[in-house]
């Protein structure tokens, strides 16, 4: 199962610009580390889509999410996604290894990144096959 | 998929070695290593210092066709392309093997024959990062095929003429000598044919023995390694991790064909989407290397079919190799495991032994579980994260003021706590609040606290000085304390409603002004133990004992009392001054006590007093003594110095005597009413000045014992008797007396005849010659 980091900035963004209920998440998708990066986008002040070196998207079908469940039980608010099939039509997809998920409705900051899962081993989507993004059976995002 | 011939994970733990050949046929600059790994917990290090670094593992087939997935991870390129994994062929020779190379110069991975170049991937790999590749090594013609992908990424491939041959061993490794370079293996799986090809991402999650399962132990037969018979726990002596641990294992003590350890494994955990196959793994050797028999076998089915690792029940082998600390491993391909209900399904079985001279030992026994997740599928966590409100405390450090705070609910506790000069201005309480505690430590006024509901204990505690302008209770409180402790004034307390106890106490100087009490109290406590006034004290109801204590100066002013009073007791120790004390209900028993100078200047009864006891010791002056209602008794005893300046007594008394023993001048007795008998008797130089008698008196004696002074004696009553002595006829008694008798009959001199007697009221003249008697003249 490919484990997530939270980007530092999300908790004020989240906060101030974002509407969980509201807006427009879509995956973005990348074969460099954050670490590896010119600026961090899980550290402070950079936590947005611009400072992630994207993969070529050509031959891939849509990244955005679609939401599923915005609510709280017993005080522990449920966003979710449904999943997401990403299929390469005309040529191969990747390698990626890196899928970052963020906000694209805000205009300021611009696409401010939630985090990224790390699938250790990089994918690459063959020409005509796909891969299923399965978000977990309690959601994308919980939070109390 | 089919049964893969060879796959690992090297979840065994141990670096391979060729002891009994199950790890490896041959091994060389490789060690395990737990720091690095794909899946599981442990990896194979490729090191290959001063030589090639590589295991040789003998397939359990030799097939023509074979595909496998190999996963590996750069630590440190070569600095020339480097074999990473090669098939030997069975005709032999190196030079020609089908291999996967590492192009360190693009960071590709190529397929080749020996170094022919057949297929360089276009995807790269990166250090420091697990990657894997397949392949699929057909050599079964001439030309063979060789192709391969590199993270699944676009396939490379080629052909290369050149004779149909087999492999039977694989290498996995650095194999071309001593390098730089440093390579970790993960999670390699090989199948004999083309048509699982490429077999994709995947794992290796190791089982071991976890439970126990159908055994036949017998008696000293299969036991654990200190001798003990096997039990439902002997199953855990199997399931070391690294494998191979001599201190706990299984032995069989005595043969027995049919004596076996039977247990389960654990199930598999690790996510996956198919079940590639599984290997099982045994760890063994003997007591000592002389030949024995023993089995062990696995088996998916409850043993309907097995697998056997090393012997069987039908065809033991012999165990006697290697030692405890160098045991010997034997593998084997688990037949029919094909997912997770066969995985889940799998026990093994230990023993069987017909021959344990010496026992045979099954040191540990585990099951290498290959499985693929290269599904479309990629498994998302949940992000999960908390926003945390530590407590909150307001914490005011200076001056603060609360002006205004108003609590609607129910508060179980409330705590208003302030350190320094804090005024609370209002409080108010609409509900009920159980324990209450206001505490103020510094000087601090509580100006207004009203409460309009029940509350269980209200402590209002003052350390300083502290004013308790106004309290007020609307409500019954089954319990106030109000304590003082310094100086504290209480100027009003009032108490509309009944208390069960009130205790009002004031350890030092207080002064308590004014109590009003206008309800039933069943017990009253005021207590002052220093100079503490009680200026004003009112009892409007009825009391059952009061108290008023004063030790020391304490002077009672004024101490009025309406009601009935069972018991009244006024102590007073010191110099202290009943100035007036009223009385204007019936006492059953009223006792003043002054033991020191005290005057009593006036005793007021208007009611019936059955006993009353004046009682001076020292000098007392009894200036008035005014009784209006009738005596039985009455005892004024004067053993001092006591002046007795006026007696009157308005009604009757039957005995009135007065007795003063020492210079006691009776200056003026008055007797308004009858009197039975008056006794006056004065035993030293007494005066008995004037002696107005009005009423009817029955005998009067008069008895001087010494110099007596009989100045007046006016009788204006019927006297029976009056009788007048001096037995000291050498005492000089001067004459000067007039005795006005109405109706008596004698009056007997009682000095010598030198004096003349003149008596007023009927005119009659007595006179007086040589005799001692004085004749009436009618």
């Amino acid at each position: 199962m490919a484990a997530f980091s939270k980007a530092n900035d999300w908790v004020v963004n989240e906060s101030e610009v974002v509407d969980l209920d509201g807006d427009q998440f879509v995956v973005a998708l990348s074969n460099t580390a954050p670490t590896s990066e010119t600026n961090n986008p899980l550290t402070d002040t950079r936590g947005v889509l611009a400072n992630v070196t994207q993969i070529s998207y050509t031959n891939l079908s849509t990244r955005n999410l679609t939401t599923t469940a915005s609510e709280q039980t017993g005080g522990t608010y449920k966003l979710d996604f449904a999943d997401l099939v990403l299929t390469a039509t005309g040529g191969s997809v990747g390698p990626f290894r890196y899928i970052y998920v963020y906000d694209d409705t805000p205009t300021s900051p611009a696409d401010p990144i939630v985090g990224c899962y790390d699938l250790v081993t990089p994918v690459t989507i063959t020409d005509g096959s796909s891969r299923t993004l399965k978000f977990d059976a309690n959601g994308f995002l919980n939070k109390t | 998929m089919t049964t893969p011939i060879y796959l690992t994970g090297f979840e065994h733990g141990v670096t391979p070695t060729s002891n009994g050949g199950g790890l490896a046929a041959f091994v060389q600059n490789v060690t395990i290593v737990s720091a690095e790994h794909h899946t599981g917990n442990y990896a194979l290090k490729a090191t290959p210092v001063g030589s090639a670094g590589y295991i040789r593992v003998t397939l359990s087939s030799a097939p023509g066709e074979s595909c496998g997935r190999i996963y590996f991870k750069v630590e440190t390129e070569p600095t020339t392309d480097q074999v990473i994994y090669d098939n030997i062929l069975t005709t032999g020779g190196t030079s020609g093997n089908p291999r996967l190379y590492m192009d360190v110069a693009t960071n590709t991975v190529s397929v080749r024959a020996g170094s022919t170049v057949i297929g360089t991937s276009s995807n790269t790999y990166t250090i420091g990062e697990w990657h894997y590749v397949d392949y699929c090594f057909d050599i079964n013609q001439n030309p063979w095929t060789l192709k391969a992908k590199l993270d699944g990424g676009t396939e490379f491939s080629g052909t290369h003429a050149v004779a149909a041959d087999t492999s039977a061993s694989i290498r996995i490794g650095l194999t071309l000598g001593a390098s730089t370079a440093v390579l970790y293996y993960d999670d390699i799986v090989i199948t004999s044919g083309t048509s699982d090809y490429p077999i994709g991402a995947g794992g290796t999650e190791l089982l071991v023995p976890s439970g126990s399962a159908t055994s036949n132990v017998g008696v000293n037969t299969i036991e654990e390694q200190n001798g003990t018979d096997a039990g439902i726990t002997s199953y855990a002596a199997l399931a070391s991790v690294p494998m191979g641990n001599a201190t706990a294992y299984i032995r069989q003590a005595t043969a027995g064909t049919t004596n076996y350890l039977g247990f389960s494994f654990g199930n598999i955990s690790a996510s996956h989407s198919a079940i590639l196959g599984a290997r099982g793994i045994l760890a063994y050797t003997s007591a000592t290397t002389s030949s024995n028999r023993g089995a062990c076998i696995i088996s998916k089915d409850g043993f309907s079919s097995f697998s056997e690792i090393w012997g069987n029940p039908t065809v033991t082998t012999d165990y006697s190799d290697g030692s405890t600390g160098n045991p010997y491993w034997k593998t084997a391909i688990i037949a029919g495991v094909v997912d997770d209900t066969t995985v889940n399904a799998l026990e093994g079985r230990v023993g069987y032994s017909n021959d344990v001279a010496p026992n045979p030992y099954w040191l540990d026994l585990a099951v290498e579980v290959a499985y693929s997740s290269a599904t479309n599928d990629i498994s998302l966590t949940l992000v999960t994260y908390s926003y945390t409100y530590p407590a909150v405390t307001v914490l005011e450090n200076i001056v603060i003021s609360l002006d205004l705070v108003s609590y609607t609910s129910t508060f179980p506790s409330a705590v208003i706590t302030e350190n320094i000069d804090i005024a609370l201005d209002l409080v108010t309480y609409t509900n009920t609040i159980q324990p209450l505690t206001l505490l103020e430590s510094v000087v601090i006024s509580l100006d207004l606290v009203s409460y309009t509901n029940g509350y269980l204990p209200i402590s209002v505690l003052e350390n300083v000085i502290v004013p308790l302008d106004l309290v007020s209770y609307t409500i019954s409180y089954p319990t106030i304390s109000i304590l003082e402790n310094v100086i504290v004034p209480l100027d009003h307390v009032i108490f509309s409603s009944s208390y069960p106890t009130l205790i009002i106490t004031e350890n030092v100087v207080i002064s308590l002004d004014r109590v009003t009490y206008s309800s039933n109290y069943p017990v009253i406590t005021i207590s002052e133990n220093i100079v503490v006034p009680l200026d004003l004290v009112l009892y409007s109801t009825t009391f059952n004992p009061i108290t008023t204590t004063d030790s020391a100066v304490v002077s009672l002013d004024v101490v009025a009392y309406s009601s009935t009073i069972n018991q009244i007791t006024t102590l007073e120790s010191i110099v202290d001054e009943l100035d007036l004390v009223t009385y204007s209900l019936s006492f059953p028993q009223i006792v003043l006590l002054e033991n020191t100078v005290v005057p009593l200047d006036l005793v007021n009864y208007t009611s019936n007093v059955l006993d009353i006891t004046l009682l001076e010791n020292v000098v007392i002056s009894l200036d008035l003594v005014v009784y209006s209602s009738s005596f039985t008794d009455i005892d004024l005893l004067e053993e001092g110095s006591i002046a007795l300046d006026l007696v009157t007594y308005s009604v009757t008394i039957p005995n009135l005597t007065i007795l003063e023993h020492i210079l006691l001048p009776l200056d003026t007795v008055t007797y308004s009413t009858s009197v039975f008998t008056i006794d006056l008797l004065e035993e030293g130089s007494i005066l008995l000045d004037l002696v107005t008698y009005s009423s009817f008196v029955g005998p009067i004696v008069i008895t001087e014992n010494v110099l007596i002074t009989l100045s007046l004696v006016i009788y204006d009553s019927t006297i029976n008797d009056i009788l007048v002595y001096s037995p000291d006829d050498s005492v000089n008694v001067p004459i000067s007396r007039t005795y006005a008798v109405e109706k008596e009959t004698r009056v007997f001199a009682i000095e010598d005849y030198s004096r003349l007697f003149t008596i007023a009221g009927d005119n009659r003249t007595f006179s007086v010659g040589k005799e001692d008697r004085i004749y009436p003249i009618p």
